[in-house]
């Protein structure tokens, strides 16, 4: 099946026009198919620790933010636009709004999704969420009631996860 | 269908992306395209940008303002029969029925009653072209009705014009065209030194002269130079040092004679220098061999020699002893005689009757007695009755 207009279209821009903090690259063999990388939002538990002297200027060495940065696939079915994309989270995170195999509790992926939604709008919204768990409309109940009993150390918990897990791949 | 140039972002449909088709408006003053909007209606009766309700579209949406339309049909796209060779650019309005009605490029129906294929407008009137024919340029077997477009786009003999620069070649001679072409886009002769700069060929002198890089390139030249000229040197040494270390080990072969024959047995070693490592480590181990056979031939003079000197100093030994043995037996003579003739003067003695002289004889009186007739009758004898005490 060819691929619709909209999806290159799509491709195109998010190659020639990146959402800073979101990259979103096609596989070549299945361009319906996405990597994503996305930054921890600055000022969340997901931001990855503050670098020291030494990794600050390794990562300015390598132009590359040293940030936590969590690993998604993207996945366009053949009625995209019509129904939203599969997104699920590759790198382990601990938030209340996604669970253990990665899936993501969000509005806009389930019936809150438009036709007029596009992919970077999804990816930013995913890093939206990241900034602002939402305990209240949880999808890992555990990590929930972690998070509601004790906030500090849910947030601790939610550090300690995306410096052991969300480490960008060295080059 | 391609459009022009970019499309202003207000005429895009926010669903498919592309230009607006046919747009409507809703009621929260959004525009899609007609189709899109009843496609994703269908699935969720809200507005796809700001989610307000539309419970009927009937109702809620109606056609877009005439200035977005009129927007829309001044927009230029380029025919659809471009692949096919037309090169139309025309208001999005006008396509419809250029392709419809006009351009020669549209693929019609053939007209042979039991052809079943499709054909290019301007062909209809040939009659059915759907059998092979043969290039006349390239010789490959080619549909009749599709021949035209092969001698344009593909085939390998025609000539063809420079997209850059006009000029008129060969296709096949593309690759060797595009390396002199002036107008093909060419990095500065400094890019090595730094210069990030792109530009036609035929800036490129232009480029250069002005050149920020080059100040540096003729020093940089110079260097590539003078480093092409060290590995040089570098590979020389190398060879030398090879030389040099087989001449040292044929420096050992002293012994005049056996320098001979390794000359005689490894004639190829005068020629250095060795191209491949192996062949030098066989020219080591050759030497190394004909060392060893230099060593063990020497080793087996040095024997003979030796045993030779040995004999040499044992012989006059031997002659001595023998000589030696002789006077011992002359010696032993000499005493047995000296014995019997003692054992004899005391039997003289005895028989003498009493003979209390006794006195010591001498040897002068015993000679005189020798010459006595009752000597007795062999020295042995006497040797038997009485050993000597030696």
């Amino acid at each position: 099946m060819a691929l619709p207009k909209r999806i290159v279209k799509e491709t195109e821009r998010l190659m020639s026009e990146p959402v800073p903090g979101i990259s979103a690259v096609p596989h070549e063999d299945n361009l319906r198919y996405f990597d994503v990388e996305i930054h921890g939002p600055s000022g969340s538990p997901y931001e990855g620790e503050p670098p020291d002297n030494l990794r600050l200027r390794a990562a300015n060495y390598m132009h590359t933010p040293f940030r936590g940065v969590f690993k998604l696939e993207l996945f366009l079915t053949d009625d995209y636009p019509m129904v939203p994309p599969k997104i699920r989270f590759l790198t382990k995170i601990y938030h209340p709004n996604v669970d253990k195999l990665g899936r993501i509790c969000l509005d806009v992926l389930k019936n809150n999704w438009s036709p007029a939604l596009q992919i970077r709008t999804i990816l930013l919204s995913i890093q939206a969420l990241l900034g602002a768990p939402n305990p209240d409309d949880p999808l890992a109940a555990d990590v929930a009631k972690d998070w509601k009993e004790d906030e500090n150390r849910a947030i601790a918990t939610a550090k300690e996860w995306t410096s052991k897990y969300a480490v960008p791949e060295s080059k | 269908m391609a459009y022009e140039g970019n499309v202003d972002e207000n005429l895009i449909c926010p669903i498919c992306r592309v230009a607006l088709v046919a747009p409507v408006i809703t009621n929260c003053d959004h525009v899609f395209c007609q189709k899109c909007l009843v496609q994703a209606h269908a699935l969720n009766p809200v507005c796809p940008v700001d989610r307000q309700p539309l419970l009927k579209l009937s109702s809620e949406t109606r056609p877009a303002p005439k200035v977005v339309a009129n927007q829309l049909d001044n927009l230029t796209v380029r025919c659809p029969n471009r692949p096919r060779g037309c090169d139309l650019v025309v208001a999005r309005s006008l396509v419809e029925n250029h392709v419809s009605r006009y351009c020669d490029k549209t693929l019609v129906p053939c007209p042979h009653p039991s052809c079943d294929k499709t054909i290019a407008r301007k062909d209809v009137a040939k009659g059915c072209l759907h059998y092979e024919v043969d290039c006349e340029f390239c010789g490959q077997p080619v549909q009749k009705a599709g021949l035209e477009t092969h001698q344009d786009m593909e085939c390998l003999n025609r000539k063809t014009n420079c997209e850059l620069c006009d000029w008129e070649f060969v296709r096949s001679k593309q690759e060797e065209h595009t390396k002199e072409c002036p107008e093909v886009e060419v990095t500065c002769r400094f890019a090595p030194f730094g210069c990030n700069h792109k530009m036609s060929r035929r800036r490129l002198e232009q480029h250069c002269a002005g050149c920020e890089y080059r100040v540096v390139g003729p020093v940089g030249e110079q260097l590539a130079e003078l480093r092409a000229e060290m590995t040089a040197l570098k590979e020389k040494d190398r060879l030398k040092d090879r030389r040099i270390k087989f001449l040292e080990n044929r420096g050992y072969s002293a012994p005049a004679a056996t320098e001979n024959i390794s000359n005689m047995n490894l004639p190829a070693q005068e020629t250095a220098p060795y191209e491949s490592r192996d062949q030098y480590f066989l020219s080591l181990f050759e030497t190394m061999e004909s060392k060893v056979e230099r060593l063990s031939s020497a080793l087996t003079e040095v024997e003979g020699r030796h045993s030779m000197m040995l004999f040499n100093e044992t012989m006059p030994i031997k002659d001595q002893l023998t000589e030696i043995r002789s006077t011992l037996g002359v010696l032993g003579m000499h005493v047995r005689w000296l014995m019997n003739f003692r054992l004899q003067e005391r039997g003289r003695v005895l028989g003498g009757g009493g003979g209390g002289t006794n006195s010591p004889s001498l040897p002068g009186t015993s000679q005189e007695s020798s010459s006595d007739s009752n000597l007795p009758r062999r020295l042995s004898d006497t040797m038997r009755e009485h050993p000597p005490r030696l």
